[in-house]
């Protein structure tokens, strides 16, 4: 069984945008730990990127996470699931929020969940992400 | 196939996922009862269907629907053996898969929400699993009836979900 857990940051040599079908290489933030997906080989994510999104976006400080080389965002408005075969090599996760920043991440979250319907998904994002704050 | 009888073979699936190749009707019926307690909590409504309730047995809460889905779902689906233990008087009723279930109709998001749920209380003792039922509010409400009538059990009493407090920030959301 994989490691990752929620709040975890990871890096993907392949990181692909489920509505999009599109990849590249990102960071990403664990919204769903692998041990309670459907397959455990799969995450769901947020991907972390540099270029500054419109909204629903935490702010990583380059200065709090030394795996990022600049100032960085978590798109909490995406919701990718993403295979652990597409992570890159070397040591992972590469780091995790800390509490101000997860806190943070769990009211973005809030935010994009009100409006979705399925209840489940919004519960048991809701159920792992109080196990950390 | 029912709902509930759905819901039984999956975390049947999920357990032997996990290592686990049957579990005992004790470990089946504690498992079910915290998935509807959690289910309540942060949905606020069960996660089975109207016909499946919960009653006051004298080791926790147990049900009938459920009984009968595990007869129904037996040799066909399932497996139930007693084995039984040297130094324990009473038989364990182990359930396990007879085959492999390949489809499973609940959709992705209930099959992640269930398996929030059974990751956290799978790898329990069965000591363990009775403390945190017996710590629901559904269950510690049944207690404290219990101690006002004097009775040891209120045996064959139904368990009361809507005292189960709705989770504050799902409520939150729940409302939009």
């Amino acid at each position: 069984m994989n490691k990752y857990k929620v709040a975890d940051l990871l890096h993907f040599k392949n990181y692909v945008f489920t509505d999009t079908n599109e990849s590249a290489p990102h960071f990403a933030l664990v919204l769903l730990p692998s041990a309670i997906m459907d397959y455990e080989h799969n995450l769901l994510c947020a991907v972390v990127t540099s270029k500054f999104p419109k909204k629903y976006f935490v702010k990583l400080s380059k200065a709090k996470y030394s795996c990022l080389t600049k100032d960085s965002y978590i798109c909490c408005s995406r919701r990718d699931i993403n295979s652990i075969t597409d992570l890159s090599k070397g040591k992972q996760p590469l780091d995790k929020l800390n509490k101000v920043d997860i806190k943070k991440t769990f009211k973005t979250l809030k935010a994009i969940l009100y409006g979705t319907k399925d209840i489940y998904l919004m519960a048991t994002i809701v159920r792992e992400w109080k196990k950390i704050i | 196939m029912s709902r509930l009888e759905t819901i039984i073979l999956y975390l049947l699936t999920r357990a032997k996922q996990r290592g686990k190749d049957n579990l005992s009707k004790i470990e089946l019926f504690k498992l079910l009862y915290l998935l509807e307690v959690e289910a309540y909590k942060l949905t606020g409504k069960t996660f089975f269907d109207s016909t499946v309730s919960f009653t006051r047995d004298k080791n926790g809460p147990i049900s009938a629907t459920i009984y009968h889905a595990l007869n129904d779902l037996d040799d066909k689906y399932i497996t139930i053996n007693s084995q039984q233990k040297a130094n324990y008087p009473y038989p364990r009723h182990c359930i396990s898969l007879k085959k492999l279930i390949k489809k499973i109709n609940l959709q992705p998001s209930e099959k992640i929400f269930v398996n929030s749920v059974i990751e956290e209380y799978l790898p329990m003792t069965i000591s363990n699993l009775k403390n945190v039922v017996y710590n629901t509010e559904p269950m510690k409400k049944m207690q404290e009836e219990e101690r006002q009538q004097k009775v040891s059990v209120l045996k064959g009493y139904q368990i009361d979900f809507s005292s189960i407090p709705m989770d504050e920030d799902m409520v939150d959301l729940i409302s939009a």
